[in-house]
């Protein structure tokens, strides 16, 4: 079984029980879960437009009497 | 968030079946889902150290977009639940229904899933608030000390250029003294990173609000506020309810 193999299946087998895995099979996870570089999570952005003014809410129009 | 763990089969099988998949995750979780369809084009490679993230978000919609337009059957793949705090997934699909092409979202786990199972809290119970970090600090916004408060994307707090991978401990100072507002240097608040592998454990940290500016952050942490008051009856409704009560039976 592959590493990726392997860590899908601790994710997703409750059955699997993670201490039966041979000490190789744990060295390789360590391995790959070290190399793998960190990542750019993907954000939302707030900064505020400062060139657009506060918008006011719309005021309804007077009811006719 | 996990690799293996939480997918939903319905996104598996658009993956499986996409012409071609635009994939925004770790690198783990990108070999997983490379093994689901081979024709999988990473998004990471628009990003570039001190480049403004909208101007990279905007080469992702493009990217996606350029697919469409070809007539191919395109999916894009985001690690968490694609339409929370994630710009581009919700972007690509106006752009496309705009277009006129047939385009949805499948809805995910999301870190704050994740924060709920592993901090055992019930969001039901005190009420829950959601803010990013940078927009709670540049906008006025009004926070119920009695609800919970969970503050995304923490470790860029305050960042106008949006182009940093972490602000420093200035920045953090001020989200500090904002929060002092509600909460005392002493309030205890968590620092939560859900884990990418199942053979990790989730980051939960527990530390005071003071210390928060010291704090080892990501640009995945999230920060939880437990309520600092008690919830206050409002008697006056409590009131009127009974009298409804009373003349219903």
């Amino acid at each position: 079984m592959t590493a990726i193999n392997l860590l899908e299946k601790l994710g997703a087998d409750a059955t699997f029980d993670p201490s039966l895995l041979s000490a190789q099979d744990k060295k390789t996870l360590e391995d790959i879960v070290k190399k793998a570089n960190t990542f750019n999570a993907i954000e939302v952005i707030t900064v505020p437009d400062e060139k657009e003014p506060e918008k006011e809410p719309e005021k309804e129009p007077e009811k006719e009497l | 968030m996990t690799v293996g763990a939480h997918i939903a089969p319905i996104a598996r099988s658009h993956i499986e079946n996409a012409d071609i998949v635009f994939f925004a995750g770790h690198p783990l979780m990108e070999m997983w889902v490379r093994q689901m369809n081979s024709n999988l084009h990473s998004l990471q490679v628009f990003y570039a150290e001190g480049k403004d993230r909208r101007i990279t978000y905007k080469e992702m919609v493009n990217a996606m977009m350029t697919e469409v337009r070809a007539g191919k059957k395109v999916v894009g793949a985001f690690y968490g639940h694609p339409g929370v705090f994630a710009m581009p997934p919700h972007r690509v699909i106006a752009t496309a229904k705009e277009e006129g092409y047939a385009a949805h979202m499948v809805p995910g786990i999301s870190a704050e899933d994740c924060l709920y199972a592993d901090l055992g809290v019930d969001p039901g119970i005190f009420g829950s608030q959601h803010f990013e970090a940078s927009q709670f600090m540049f906008y006025q916004r009004k926070v119920d000390p009695s609800a919970y408060l969970i503050l995304w994307q923490v470790g860029i707090a305050g960042d106008k250029s949006a182009a940093k991978l972490s602000t420093g401990k200035a920045y953090r100072q001020v989200l500090v003294e904002l929060l002092n507002e509600y909460y005392p240097n002493e309030h205890k608040v968590a620092l939560y990173e859900c884990p990418t592998v199942a053979m990790k454990p989730p980051r939960i940290e527990w530390i005071t609000l003071g210390d928060f500016v010291d704090a080892e952050l990501s640009l995945i942490t999230t920060m939880l506020l437990p309520p600092s008051q008690k919830i206050k009856k409002n008697q006056l409704i409590i009131d009127r309810l009974a009298l409804l009560d009373k003349n219903e039976a």
